[in-house]
């Protein structure tokens, strides 16, 4: 077993305190066991779904009587049902998650959601999943529940090191096809892609009825782009430079940066996409708070 | 200071610089850096450029304007190196005080402001003024003192230009500058320069002989005809009738410079007295008599003023009269003629005639000899040097030498009933000249069967016979006057006896050769000296800045008076075309400024450096602008591969 030190992207504080809350879903999951999510079935819990009018072959456990004796009339009464829900924590570990102007790396913010959200959902009972990639999937671990699963998750983070060009678009649609199940897919990356490509993936994903959270880290620095003097700039991932001087771009950068937001904000919207942009600069559990809390708003009848 | 003009390079190689000085920053996000790239390059590129140019250009103009730069144009010429010397030739006639084009400044101020701005630009050179009334160089210290000085102030006298050049000249010769530049501002006034003179030969030469470099330039201020009006003082003489009342006759001439016509005022001031009359103009040159009754037979002055018009410094005449000296006249005659010209001589009791043997004349008190005889007396040359005036008439002998240079020719007798005829005759000037009223004599009524040709050397021809044979000759020797008429008063020679024209004409000659016996009262300013050097002459008016030396007016010396004119050649408006000022001072390094009066002073080859300021100012506020709105320095992509991308950090 790993020691805990190769886990210190992991906040014990952070832990304790978000355990409280439940990472729960927006839709119905089709879990394999009972859990605490709603299922898209119906099923035998206490909580009452609806009505439905008796059909010749229906178990008559559940006919209500009270129903027949004032109206005579046949009605089913449905429960709904409770299951399990399976997630992929999906991680861009391309180079250009290495950037920062401060202290703590786009990868390492990243890590550090992936880690706690994937001990979250373990805790819960939830089978969690962890795909990292850059220009092809590096290492996928299939969604589990058990606590041995946990730490080979845990230990796959520590592991992980951002290199090489990213390749979003091929592995999301690669993963769309691969996930059989409903399942709840968090993307945390800094989605520098076209957003038409991007958005055509999360359209994919949707379609198979997964539950899509992206989780999109910018540096500070790349939306002020505050620089001063003649600047080269390298590329992270290619290696190509550009010698500029920063003022001249900036107004054009800051547009074509806005552009992509405001568009990428749209799709997401448009395809019920949970879109979360986040600065590095600030804490990722705030960030982990608002998606947890918010995520229960909008779960009907949210409940643990 | 144009030596820092390749400070002009500094914005470029600070730019250059500038590129070379970036940091590296490894960069996610270049998606947006490319597509930004792309869309701002164009725009950037143009605004970097201008932003370059404008720092090029700033720098430009700043250096320029320390170098106090000059205008160009055909002053900014001058420029070019500073001579040793500087002559500055100034014109300051009466005619320069005319009105320059539309400036209210008179020529002279304008031209002086002129030589005052170039000879500022030739800072550390020698400077020397040279004005026509002294012709004495002047070393001036300071050249922007020049319009202040006494001796640039306007003058009453005539300039003589290659006096003036001459004096350059000998000025040059004797102090031997390495280089010079001699600025000549004149109103090229024909009468002043005398382009027909044979001195502009010697002229030329002596420029081109000089061993340093001379350039010459002449600020034409020339104008064209305008509409001036001057006024001239001919005669002021009082006359004592047999009734013994007297009378004051003016001859004024007046001279327009166009075709104006019309009422002229003219404001008469006669002994302190003031009286307005109107005069009709009607031709360019008129000549008229203003005659005024004189209660007291005393001297007397006054003046004649015109209203105010192009050049103020003609418009004025003075005149002091006195009363008449008897005048007596010798007539050393034998013959028929001599009773004839005795009673032209000495019509009235005002004046006598002697018929007097040669040796008997009283040289003394004598106005007129009148020389009909053939020795000359010896006495009769040192006579008429200092004054007196001479008549001769035909020896009528066989001819030869008469006195003072006349020869005579053989008698010559016309056809019968084809005597000689006097054709033309000068009626302006001389003994022959219109009378008072305007009329002409009748000399073409003259007939004459016998003559004997007069000649002299540089003799006058007054009137000539209708053969170009001349009948009447004079020539000045000394001060005085020697006149010679081709017949004689008698019947057998002609009807000149009869009186119409000898008599006028003897008269006109008595009060000529009387001259020499009053002292005069009028005489040209710049010319008239006193006899003695140790009297002190005072304006008379209250005008006490006027000095006899150059000013026109009235001037008295105990009881003496005399009344100072300007020449009258400085009323003439011909001028010396522009053009042919080359080929007066041919060989010389000649500029003729044309145009100099519509040329201002400021702007004359003045310094341009503010202006510079100002542009370069411009260009700050450009250059900030620009840089302001939006900075800029070069953008050009380069990919080229790097092995290992690293965390972003600032490699500078």
């Amino acid at each position: 077993m790993s020691t805990e030190h190769h886990w210190d992207f992991l906040d014990s504080g952070v832990l304790s305190r978000l355990s409280r809350l439940t990472v729960s879903v927006r839709m119905p999951m089709l879990g394999s066991v009972t859990g605490i999510h709603r299922s898209a079935t119906r099923g035998s819990s206490v909580e009452f779904a609806e009505y439905r009018k008796y059909a010749p072959g229906d178990d008559i456990k559940f006919l209500d009587w009270r129903v027949f004796a004032r109206t005579d009339r046949f009605y089913m009464k449905e429960f709904e049902a409770d299951t399990n829900l399976r997630c992929y924590l999906v991680l861009d570990t391309s180079a250009s998650m290495k950037f920062t102007s401060g202290t703590v790396t786009r990868f390492d913010f990243a890590r550090r959601i992936a880690g706690t959200l994937a001990h979250l959902l373990v805790h819960q009972g939830d089978a969690t999943g962890l795909v990292c990639f850059t220009d092809k999937t590096l290492h996928e671990l299939p969604p589990r529940r058990t606590p041995t699963h946990l730490r080979q998750m845990l230990d796959t983070l520590a592991e992980a090191r951002p290199q090489g060009e990213t390749n979003l678009v091929r592995t999301l649609h690669d993963l769309a096809e691969r996930i059989r199940q409903r399942s709840l897919v968090i993307i945390l990356s800094d989605l520098f892609t076209e957003v038409p490509e991007l958005l055509d993936c999360f359209k994919h994903l949707r379609f198979y009825k997964h539950d899509v959270a992206v989780f999109h880290l910018l540096d500070r620095q790349e939306f002020d782009f505050d620089f001063t003097r003649p600047v080269r700039f390298v590329d992270m991932e290619s290696g190509a430079d550009l010698i500029t001087e920063p003022a001249v771009v900036r107004d054009a950068y800051r547009e074509a940066l806005n552009d992509y937001l405001a568009a990428l904000g749209h799709g997401c919207r448009e395809f019920d996409v949970d879109y979360r942009l986040h600065y590095l600069d600030q804490g990722y559990e705030t960030l982990l708070t608002n998606f947890l809390l918010q995520r229960i708003k909008r779960t009907k009848g949210g409940r643990r | 200071m144009l030596w820092a003009l390749p400070a002009i390079l500094l914005p470029i190689l600070i730019h250059l610089l500038n590129r070379l000085r970036y940091k590296t920053v490894h960069w996610a996000a270049m998606l947006f850096l490319l597509k930004a790239n792309r869309a701002a390059t164009r725009r950037a590129k143009i605004r970097q450029y201008l932003l370059l140019a404008c720092r090029v250009l700033l720098l430009l103009f700043l250096i320029w304007a320390m170098a106090r730069p000059l205008v160009g144009g055909w002053l900014g010429s001058a420029a070019g190196g500073a001579p040793e010397t500087v002559l500055l030739l100034l014109d300051r006639s009466a005619s320069m005080e005319a009105h320059g084009g539309e400036q209210l400044e008179s020529k002279r101020a304008h031209g002086l402001a002129l030589l005052a701005q170039a000879a500022r630009q030739s800072a550390g050179s020698h400077f020397a003024l040279i004005e026509n009334a002294l012709r004495a160089p002047l070393e001036i210290a300071d050249a922007s003192t020049l319009p202040t000085l006494r001796m640039t102030e306007p003058t009453d006298t005539a300039a003589d230009l290659p006096a003036i050049l001459r004096a350059a000249l000998d000025y040059l010769a004797k102090n031997k500058p390495g280089s010079a530049a001699v600025w000549v501002a004149s109103d090229l006034q024909a009468s002043n320069w005398r382009p027909d003179s044979s001195e502009w030969q010697d002229i030329a030469a002596r420029f081109a002989g000089l061993p340093q470099e001379v350039r010459v330039r002449i600020l034409d201020l020339s104008t064209a005809p305008g509409r001036n009006v001057s006024v001239a003082m001919k005669a002021a003489t009082l006359r004592v009738r047999d009734s013994g009342k007297a009378q004051l006759t003016l001859g004024i001439e007046l001279k327009t410079d166009t075709e104006r016509k019309g009422a002229l005022p003219l404001l008469i001031t006669r002994d302190g007295a003031r009286s307005q009359t109107d005069l009709a103009l009607h031709t360019a040159i008129q000549r008229h008599s203003l005659k005024f009754d004189v209660v007291k037979i005393e001297a007397g002055w006054g003046k004649i003023e015109l209203p105010a018009d192009d050049n103020p410094a003609d418009n004025a005449a003075w005149f002091v009269y006195a009363p008449p000296v008897p005048l007596r006249a010798a007539i050393v005659c034998e013959g028929p003629s001599a009773q004839r010209l005795r009673t032209a001589a000495a019509p009235d009791k005002t004046r006598t005639a002697d018929v007097v043997a040669g040796a008997a004349v009283n040289w003394k008190d004598t106005a007129l000899v009148v020389w009909a005889a053939g020795t000359p007396d010896d006495r009769l040359q040192g006579w008429v040097e200092s004054g007196g005036v001479l008549v001769c008439f035909p020896p009528a002998g066989s001819g030869g030498a008469g006195p003072l240079g006349i020869t005579w020719g053989a008698v010559e007798v016309a056809e019968k009933n084809a005597p000689f005829r006097v054709t033309a005759w000068d009626d302006l000037d001389g003994p022959l000249a219109r009378t008072e009223s305007g009329a002409p004599l009748p000399l073409a009524r003259l007939e004459i069967p016998r003559r004997q040709l007069p000649a002299a050397e540089n003799a006058h021809v007054y009137a000539a016979f209708a053969d170009g044979r001349p009948f009447f000759i004079g020539r000045k020797v000394g001060v005085g006057h020697v006149f010679a008429c081709a017949t004689l008063p008698d019947p057998e020679w002609s009807t000149l006896g009869e009186g119409f024209v000898l008599l006028p004409m003897m008269q006109r000659l008595l009060t000529l050769g009387g001259q020499r016996l009053a002292p005069p009262t009028m005489a040209v300013a710049g010319e008239w000296k006193p006899d003695d050097a140790q009297e002190t002459w005072t304006p008379l008016e209250a005008d006490a800045r006027r000095d006899w030396r150059w000013h026109a007016g009235l001037y008295q010396s105990g009881a003496r008076k005399i009344a100072l004119n300007r020449p009258d050649a400085e009323d003439l408006p011909d001028l010396v075309p522009a053009a042919r000022l080359p080929e007066l001072l041919r060989g010389v390094k000649l500029t003729v400024m044309t145009g100099a009066l519509a040329l201002k002073a400021e702007s004359l080859q003045s310094e341009i450096w503010p202006a510079m300021l100002i542009v370069t100012m411009l260009f700050m506020c450009a250059e900030m602008l620009l840089a302001t709105s939006k900075a800029m320095v070069s953008m050009k992509p380069v990919t080229r591969p790097v092995t290992t991308p690293r965390p972003a950090e600032a490699v500078a």
